[in-house]
């Protein structure tokens, strides 16, 4: 079988078993699961940049904000139905990554993630600032109107917690599909040519700019999408999310799961949102349970679970 | 017409004149020589024709029109490769997906790069060992290596900066063969310290010193230029 099949098959696989696990699922780990989903969305984007592409971002904060601020704006304030939100919301996302990417890809390597932290916090701080809009930490509840749409002719309910997990999983479904397109095509080997050796790659005749910004521009707006979905179907949206622990944690998850596979983010958030979960049913320090874990993953697990799976017995894995 | 005529290039960093008024024109076919003593300026000089450095004067025009200002993607796609003195190839991908990097650099058509690979890798004579990281192989792989993504670009020129520096003899051997290969349909850049390897293979050669030219001619000419043997040769040289 070649290694297209088999990934497609795995893949496969991997979307059948979490649309079974919502059956067996209690309730209270029915949302959860539905969360990770949506930061697995997130993770994923950000793991095009920094896995395939080899850019590290310390600032998706702003593009999921971008999202999350552009869907849930529009339906406070004006009142949007939940299919213009969210195509707003991640239409903020693909122009704010276009314009990040024409200034930070000015700059390389320690530059570029000093930059990305800088803008996110210019966004972050902007959440903050136009209070009369977004009403900063506190944030904005969505109101009744935007708990539901039509579209294909059926009444969409975001109260239902079976819409809501399926409405993530299937946008989890269509951000793998992207990523395993891109990874599989021309323009992903010029992604990883140049994660591997830029200058080479130039040498070689590929217009690196143009590449890179194309990949961030399609990793922002991913981040948005989750940013806008998170937004909707959780009915809040507030400053924390712009913050600097939301540029932090697609990281984590992505080194965690195996920066540069595809599934490796999913793997990720669920271990990562997992452990912290655990974690502070028993103890108030659960942070100091997880910067442990952490210390340990990295030190014997540097390639991440399906980094590892992938060296040791895959090595056919996208 | 020459393929490439450089007219008083000249690169300067702060006070440091590395490479000073040079001239140079290449026909389409054969190899030429540049070499100079350690820090005369061969590689800057590459580096201001292959786009990795801009200069700081004078004009460069390949197949008449004039690249001074063209980045580097650019100038590969016209057909310049550069292959690098220290081995620059993409380590930890194997040697097919090296090479099918190289191949669509240049290629705008959505085929498939793999019958280009096979070509090149029997070109230069690679065992066709599809599994293996790249950066595994031995040294002396690794270079045929580097030379053939240079000719994945299908090269009008290819500039080959120290290519057998590190090799034995015997592979040394194959390389020239190879080289002189390449330079029946395609013009051949050589920067080259080893003095056997430039008699044999140059049509003509360039002697750098200073960032300056001091001599050029045929191989023969340039063994019995007092200049170049005070500069650079050495009495009995080789």
């Amino acid at each position: 079988m070649s290694a297209w099949r088999k990934s497609l098959l795995l893949h496969g696989a991997i979307l059948a078993a979490l649309f079974g696990l919502q059956f067996v699922l209690p309730e209270y780990h029915h949302l959860a699961v539905t969360r990770v989903l949506l930061l697995a969305v997130f993770a994923m984007g950000f793991n095009l940049l920094f896995g395939y592409t080899g850019l590290l971002s310390l600032g998706h904060a702003m593009f999921f904000a971008a999202g999350m601020y552009g869907a849930g704006l529009t339906a406070y304030h004006l009142a949007w139905p939940v299919p213009a939100a969210m195509l707003f919301g991640v239409l903020c996302g693909a122009g704010l990554s276009l314009v990040v990417g024409l200034l930070a890809l000015r700059t390389t390597g320690v530059a570029f993630m000093i930059v990305t932290l800088m803008i996110s916090q210019v966004v972050y701080l902007a959440t903050v600032y136009f209070t009369t809009w977004t009403r900063g930490d506190e944030g904005l509840v969505m109101p009744a109107a935007a708990r539901s749409f039509e579209l294909l002719g059926r009444q969409w309910l975001l109260t239902d917690p079976s819409t809501r997990y399926n409405l993530a999983l299937a946008l989890l479904a269509l951000t793998m599909a992207c990523v395993l397109l891109v990874v599989r095509g021309r323009f992903g080997r010029a992604l990883i040519a140049i994660r591997e050796n830029e200058d080479r790659s130039r040498m070689l005749g590929y217009n690196t700019f143009i590449f890179k910004l194309q990949a961030l521009t399609l990793s922002g707006t991913l981040s948005a999408m989750a940013g806008a979905a998170y937004a909707l179907m959780f009915a809040y949206i507030g400053s924390s999310f712009a913050a600097i622990q939301y540029s932090i944690d697609p990281l984590l998850y992505t080194l965690l799961g195996g920066a540069g596979t595809v599934a490796g983010p999913i793997v990720g958030t669920f271990f990562m949102f997992y452990l912290v979960d655990l974690a502070s049913e028993h103890t108030t320090a659960y942070l100091l349970v997880t910067g442990v874990v952490l210390l340990f993953l990295v030190l014997f697990f540097p390639r991440g679970a399906l980094g590892y799976v992938r060296a040791r017995w895959l090595g056919w894995l996208p | 017409m020459n393929l490439l005529e450089a007219r008083d290039v000249s690169r300067h960093f702060g006070g440091l004149r590395a490479v000073d008024g040079v001239d140079l024109s290449l026909e389409d076919r054969g190899i030429h020589a540049i070499i100079g003593p350690n820090g005369a300026g061969k590689t800057t000089f590459v580096s201001l024709l292959c786009g990795r450095l801009s200069c700081s004067a004078g004009t460069i025009r390949f197949d008449g029109e004039d690249i001074t200002g063209l980045p580097a993607w650019r100038r590969a796609r016209r057909g310049i490769a550069y292959t690098f003195q220290i081995t620059s190839i993409f380590p930890r991908l194997t040697v097919r997906e090296n090479l099918a990097i190289a191949v669509q650099g240049c290629s705008t058509r959505r085929e498939d790069p793999g019958p280009r690979v096979t070509d090149i890798l029997a070109r230069v004579d690679l065992p066709d060992r599809t599994g293996e990281a790249a950066g595994t192989l031995p040294y002396g792989h690794q270079r045929l290596l580097e030379v053939g993504m240079g000719l994945a670009l299908a090269p009008r020129l290819l500039i080959l900066d120290e290519p057998t520096q590190g090799l034995s003899d015997s592979e040394i051997n194959h390389f020239c063969g190879l080289v002189r290969n390449i330079a029946w349909d395609a013009a051949v850049l050589l920067i080259e310290h080893n003095m056997r390897v430039v008699m044999e293979l140059a049509d003509r050669i360039t002697v750098l010193d200073h960032g300056r030219v001091l001599s050029r001619g045929t191989p023969a000419q340039i063994r019995s230029d007092p200049a170049v043997q005070a500069a650079y040769l050495g009495t009995g040289a080789d």
